[in-house]
């Protein structure tokens, strides 16, 4: 009977499941080849490692193991995409940084930084610039067409796409640094902060709105007109509705550029009149007696303990 | 390039939640499009390597950040080597002695 893939994890073949997972977690640790760039002896290992753990960290497969209905031949895992093949790789990546030698040597620090493509002679693309941009709420739900200015002093209209959130990028391709030797050029990165708006709240694609009512349109009902992103909608308030009634207005929210709408929601907020007349006030004295009602049954028993 | 629903589609470990939590913090850097979030081949792989270093070896939400940057600055590091190694590779054979020799001079303890 083989133990090959237990020596292989570095545990006994009497070890637990859990024992057998915790070596995995430790080699992989130790020898995962993104971790390990320069050494392809850990890789070697590590996919000895990979495979044994795919029949060991498998119940199941781990007892077929162990009767030998299976051996470590039938435990090839697929070929990943390690990282560092990409990272490791000639030309610029996204992930690149800028760290200087500044501080070990000026005639370095100045060529890495400046010609970094001055070495090589392979073609290589220009550096992505980061640029900000502020819009307005109304501009980032509805999308909107902007001026910004470059680096080099000119102007690129940049088109923000409708429902574009705060904080996203918007890139745009070939609007970045030069590329050396014949590479294209960078991306320009332009980051998006959205400006809050007085009246409207965005929650993923709904839009929240707080709508003051009047008492008498609270009581006896009314249709109101409601701002939304779009325009004013007619919002029909159903007699006898409270403050803190949601009204959701289908469809009305953010749209987005694949078609996926938000919906608008209404919180209604009634107002009382800013002077309480002798007319409403002898009114609802005369009503209140005639009419008593409870609205606080709930709340009775809040301090029971 | 792949959508974010190929993207999780792709990965084992990858969630939705996930995916949008290590796209705000700039761990993967998607290309915003108009029909969406956009990932390339070192996007991918790069999101494979959270995901190995998050299950498979458990690390903290938390050092994520950390460890990708020092992993960056480690394959910075070996981009400028190369290239210098490179450039060292191309000088006449007497320019090469004399660079190998000040070296072995500097740092003796390299000398393995």
């Amino acid at each position: 009977m083989s133990t090959e893939l237990y020596r292989i994890l570095g545990v006994p073949k009497s070890a637990t499941d859990a024992e057998v997972k915790k070596a995995y977690r430790k080699l992989t640790k130790k020898l995962h080849p993104d971790l390990n760039p320069g050494d392809s002896a850990a890789e070697e290992r590590f996919k000895k490692v990979s495979a044994a753990y795919g029949i060991l960290g498998d119940a199941e497969k781990r007892k077929q193991y162990d009767a030998g209905e299976i051996d470590a031949s039938g435990a090839e895992t697929p070929q990943q995409q390690y990282y560092r093949q990409y990272a490791d790789a000639n030309g610029q990546n996204p992930y690149q940084g800028h760290s200087g030698y500044e501080d070990m040597s000026d005639l370095f620090s100045g060529m890495f930084r400046q010609q970094r493509g001055g070495f090589r002679q392979a073609a290589m693309k220009g550096e992505d610039l980061r640029y900000h941009m502020e819009v307005s709420f109304l501009e980032a739900a509805l999308g909107a067409k902007k001026q910004v200015q470059m680096a080099d002093g000119s102007n690129l209209s940049v088109s923000i796409p409708k429902g574009i959130e705060d904080g996203k990028s918007i890139r745009l391709k070939g609007k970045g640094n030069p590329g050396l030797n014949g590479g294209p050029s960078g991306d320009a990165l332009i980051q998006i902060k959205v400006r809050p708006h007085k009246v409207f709240k965005r929650n993923g694609l709904d839009i929240e709105l707080t709508l003051p009512i009047t008492i008498a349109e609270a009581a006896l009902g009314d249709k109101v007109a409601v701002p939304t992103l779009h325009g004013n909608v007619g919002l029909t308030i159903p007699e006898g509705s409270n403050s803190g009634k949601v009204m959701r207005l289908k469809g009305r929210g953010i749209e987005t550029p694949r078609g996926k709408k938000g919906d608008q929601l209404v919180t209604l907020s009634v107002q009382m009149p800013e002077d309480i007349d002798a007319e409403l006030s002898d009114f609802l004295k005369s009503w209140a007696a005639r009419h008593p009602y409870d609205p606080r049954t709930k709340l009775k028993g809040a301090n029971d303990v | 390039m792949y959508s974010e629903s190929q993207v999780i589609a792709l990965i084992g470990g990858l969630s939705a939640r996930r995916l949008k939590i290590w796209v705000d913090q700039e761990l993967v850097r998607a290309t915003i499009a108009p029909e969406g979030l956009l990932f390339g081949d070192i996007d991918v792989a790069r999101l494979h390597l959270i995901c190995a270093l998050k299950d498979d070896m458990e690390v903290d939400e938390d050092l994520l950040p950390t460890i990708l940057s020092l992993l960056d600055q480690v394959y910075d590091l070996r981009r400028d080597m190369r290239a210098l190694m490179q450039a060292i590779e191309t000088q006449p054979e007497a320019i090469q002695t004399s660079i190998l020799s000040a070296l072995a001079k500097d740092q003796p303890g390299r000398r393995d």
